[in-house]
């Protein structure tokens, strides 16, 4: 029962990792928190559901959702972001990412309506907690390919470098707006496998990743928010500690679940700002 | 005194103007520095010394003329100027601190021309010139000594194969003795590649022994020149 | 044209001519004027429109109480809140909670809610204020989306998912909803006058420095997080004033009704309203009410769609808002008009 539980909180914690992810990704390029990027990964599982209804077999349906969600990431960074002026204060980059966040939710219920719909499982026959195992698996890999990319390719040594210091970046000859989108479009790309993989256990509806984008938010402020390892572990340790709690805390229940993020993040924020793998220096100015 | 211009060659500087916002810093820079010779730029804080080496990498927006061997260099993107064969050390050093020693250097060799031969030799003669480096090589750059760094981002920069290099008070903060390598590592460097250089420096004599020409800035305008003989 | 903003339209300075030189002829005083016709016009309103449309007009005022608050941490202090409605819906609560199931009169629900609200406002904000911004939006986005499921959760209380309905104050003599306008008028000005004096005092003011200075506020150290936190918690407290009112307002609360959806669109009014300015407030709260009604009539989709580009718009080509925009067609057309008259 509880390696049941355990398995449960793994599953989901892998698509809060991924998410997570799609988060640090976009924050150590650009230094921005995209708030829209639940959104976008709900967009994302739109696609794929329409796919997978129309016919499209579901392991073929997943990486044609990604490869979309890359080339939306793309175009987000190309068309939204680079126009924002360079000197744009903090409260224009967020504003501008929650208004991305209202356009795109509307833009999903106007083509979709807001019913409740079922995303189907790619397994339908196994218990929930082997479907959550392969889940976590699929993530695993994916995350696993990126992190080889990133970290023994020369576009992920010219990546890690733009993180580092775009300006020094640029004096040394990079295209750091190419680096930009390509950024983009992976947190993009990560952030669709995210929501792909919690929609069998989530209703498919237009709020449905705003309660994940929660847990992600959690999952990133856990491991530091500049840590793209932290985002996977963190990710996890959230799905884990939310599913044990809504078990075998009573008072916490199924519903109130969404409070434990809520307290992981301000515990984080007063004992260990710079979360369990962070680096960078968190304190104001 | 700026001498005979050698047509096309080197860097020509012409009415160089550039501001901050309303500020107006450069007021009209004349400089000329034939290829292969390395020219200092002196004068007090605040004369937009700086401001003129972000001009020709392209940080900052200039009006005027700036040429490089007869190519244009304002209105381009900083990236853009760097793989026209522009390298900037900034003041603040620009290292990866994330990134090994090597890896900081890879990145200085994506400024190359196309086809980018092999780092391996480039590697063995930076090594040659700051041994210091190759003891480090696996290390987050962020983790070596404040000179360490200086050494590595100005390596990084001739990773590049750079035709010209800017440096911005490359012997700031350091040791008299390191500064004083650094010197002559750069007068080294000059006289084996013939790289252009352009060096902003406060150390007066230090600089003058490496310099073929020296200018002295003073609020935004070239106010005296000195050539040398080559030696 | 004196001064420096004479010289900025004419190009250099010019002697002080009319009031500045000393000329003490009456001029016409608009200001005085505008401010007496606008207390005038407010004060005849309930009684020259129809209980809808009154009650319109309160639900703007309310919203524009919460928007001051708001504009005080994002326009003043230049940090983010996403959780704004979480504290318009607190607020609301307590004021429910206490006319609904302690039976207290309406007058103390008022205090009780800007107490309450005051003290969330400090915890939410200090574990983050000292830390980067980031964190601040991060902390107030949970805190928003984990209300109404908290709401839910106890039943006995809150009245649970169907929420709950709640007594309205009424008045002697006049009807409930103007009786009701009447309050909301009269904390709107307080409100108002609160905020004047808070941007002018020196916390205010280390506040405009800690925002337009990136280096004023490493140098303050600590105490820019204690100033930004007092002013987060002020806004909060100004968030569940407006909540109360809003539970007076419409004698109903439900969970519901104060989901992050209502700290968008709180945020969203105050960027396009325009950020640290006078009117931009009221104009925020103009256009929350007045568009996603408008635009629901379309579609459900609508007013989502009309919000999330209005906020780009406003970003890209107006980022002074609404009341920048207001103030420089009043500035163009001023200047049209001849010299003799602004003196």
């Amino acid at each position: 029962m509880f390696g049941q539980q355990l398995l449960e909180g793994l599953g989901a914690g892998a698509g809060y990792a991924a998410l997570a992810l799609a988060l640090v990704l976009t924050y150590r390029f650009t230094g921005i928190v995209n708030f829209a990027q639940g959104e976008l990964a709900m967009l994302a599982t739109y696609v794929a559901w329409q796919l997978v209804v129309s016919g499209m077999p579901y392991w073929v349906a997943l990486p044609v959702t990604v490869a979309l969600a890359f080339a939306a990431g793309v175009l987000t960074e190309r068309l939204v972001i680079r126009r924002l002026e360079s000197g744009a204060g903090e409260v224009t980059l967020v504003v501008t990412t929650i208004g991305l966040y209202v356009l795109v939710n509307a833009l999903a219920t106007l083509v979709w309506t807001a019913a409740l719909r079922a995303f189907p499982s790619p397994f339908p026959d196994s218990p929930p907690g082997l479907a959550a195992l392969a889940a976590a698996g699929v993530a695993g890999a994916v995350l696993g390919a990126l992190a080889l990319v990133v970290r023994r390719t020369g576009l992920g040594l010219v990546m890690r470098a733009v993180a580092a210091d775009a300006r020094s970046a640029r004096l040394s000859g990079v295209r750091v707006g190419r680096v930009l989108a390509l950024g983009w479009g992976a947190a993009a790309a990560v952030g669709a496998l995210s929501g792909v993989l919690l929609a069998p256990t989530l209703f498919l509806e237009p709020s449905m990743m705003t309660g994940v984008l929660v847990y992600a938010f959690a999952a990133a402020t856990l491991g530091g928010f500049d840590s793209a390892l932290g985002a996977v572990a963190g990710g996890l340790a959230v799905g884990v500690t939310e599913t044990l709690a809504g078990t075998y805390l009573g008072f916490v229940g199924a519903d109130l679940k969404i409070a434990v993020p809520l307290v992981i993040v301000v515990a984080v924020l007063l004992l260990r700002p710079q979360g369990l793998f962070g680096s960078a220096p968190v304190e104001r100015a | 005194m700026t001498g005979p211009p050698v047509a096309g060659a080197g860097l020509e500087v012409r009415g160089l103007r550039a501001e901050y916002g309303a500020a107006r810093v450069l007021h009209g820079v004349d400089l000329t520095v034939p290829e292969g010779e390395i020219a200092v730029l002196l004068g007090p804080n605040g004369a937009g010394r700086t401001t003129l080496l972000r001009a020709l990498s392209g940080l900052v927006r200039a009006r005027g003329t700036a040429t490089l061997d007869g190519t244009r260099l304002l209105g381009r993107a900083p990236d853009e100027i760097a793989r026209l064969g522009v390298a900037h050390v900034t003041q603040e050093g620009g290292t990866f601190g994330p990134l090994t020693v090597e890896e900081n250097l890879r990145v200085g060799a994506r400024a190359r021309p196309w086809p980018r031969r092999g780092a391996g030799e480039d590697l063995d003669r930076l090594f040659g010139w700051f041994p210091v480096l190759r003891a480090q090589l696996s290390q987050p750059a962020g983790t070596l000594s404040g000179g360490e760094q200086r050494l590595l981002a100005i390596a990084r920069a001739l990773m590049a194969r750079p035709r010209l290099l800017l440096m911005d008070e490359p012997m700031r903060g350091l040791a008299p003795r390191t500064a004083g390598l650094l010197f002559r590592t750069i007068h080294a460097i000059n006289r084996d590649e013939g790289t252009t250089m352009v060096i902003v420096e406060h150390n007066v004599p230090a600089a003058l022994e490496v310099a073929h020409r020296s200018f002295l800035m003073e609020a935004g305008r070239i106010t005296a020149r000195r050539v040398r003989g080559r030696w | 044209m004196t001064g420096v903003r004479g010289a900025a339209l004419t190009g250099h300075r010019r002697p002080a001519v009319g009031l500045a030189a000393g000329d003490r002829r009456r001029t016409w005083p608009w200001r005085r004027a505008a401010l007496a016709m606008t207390v005038v016009a407010a004060a005849g309103l309930p009684f020259v429109l129809p209980p809808y449309r009154l009650f319109q007009v309160t639900l703007v005022l309310v919203y524009a109480v919460a928007l001051l608050g708001l504009d005080l941490v994002v326009g003043h202090s230049g940090q983010i809140s996403l959780g704004h409605g979480a504290f318009f819906g607190v607020g609301a609560y307590v004021a429910a909670v206490m006319i609904g199931r302690l039976g207290l009169p309406y007058p103390v629900t008022l205090p009780a809610a800007a107490l309450v609200t005051y003290g969330l406002g400090w915890a939410a904000g200090l574990p983050a204020l000292r830390l980067r911004g980031l964190y601040l939006a991060v902390v107030t986005f949970s805190v928003a989306v984990v209300l109404p499921p908290l709401l839910k959760r106890f039943p006995e209380v809150t009245g649970g998912a169907m929420g709950m309905p709640v007594a309205t104050p009424r008045g002697a003599g006049l009807d409930d909803d103007q009786w009701i306008y009447f309050l909301v008028l009269a904390t709107a000005a307080v409100a108002v006058a609160g905020i004047r004096n808070l941007t002018r005092s020196r916390g205010g003011r280390a506040l405009t420095a800690i925002r337009q200075h990136p280096a004023a506020a490493e140098v303050l150290g600590m105490q820019a997080a204690s100033h930004l936190t007092r002013a987060f918690a002020w806004s909060a407290m100004y968030a569940g004033v407006a909540g109360a009112l809003h539970t007076w307002t419409t004698g109903f609360v439900a969970p519901d009704t104060f989901t992050l959806s209502l700290s968008i669109t709180l945020l969203a009014g105050a960027v396009i309203g325009g950020l640290a300015t006078p009117a931009g407030p009221l104009l925020g709260a103009l256009v929350v009410t007045a568009v996603p009604a408008a635009a629901r009539e379309l579609n459900p989709a609508a007013p989502g769609l009309v919000s999330g580009l209005l906020i780009v718009a406003v970003v890209y080509a107006a980022p002074t808002g609404l009341a920048g925009l207001l103030r420089r067609a009043a500035a163009a057309v001023a200047a049209r008009l001849p010299a003799g008259r602004r003196a």
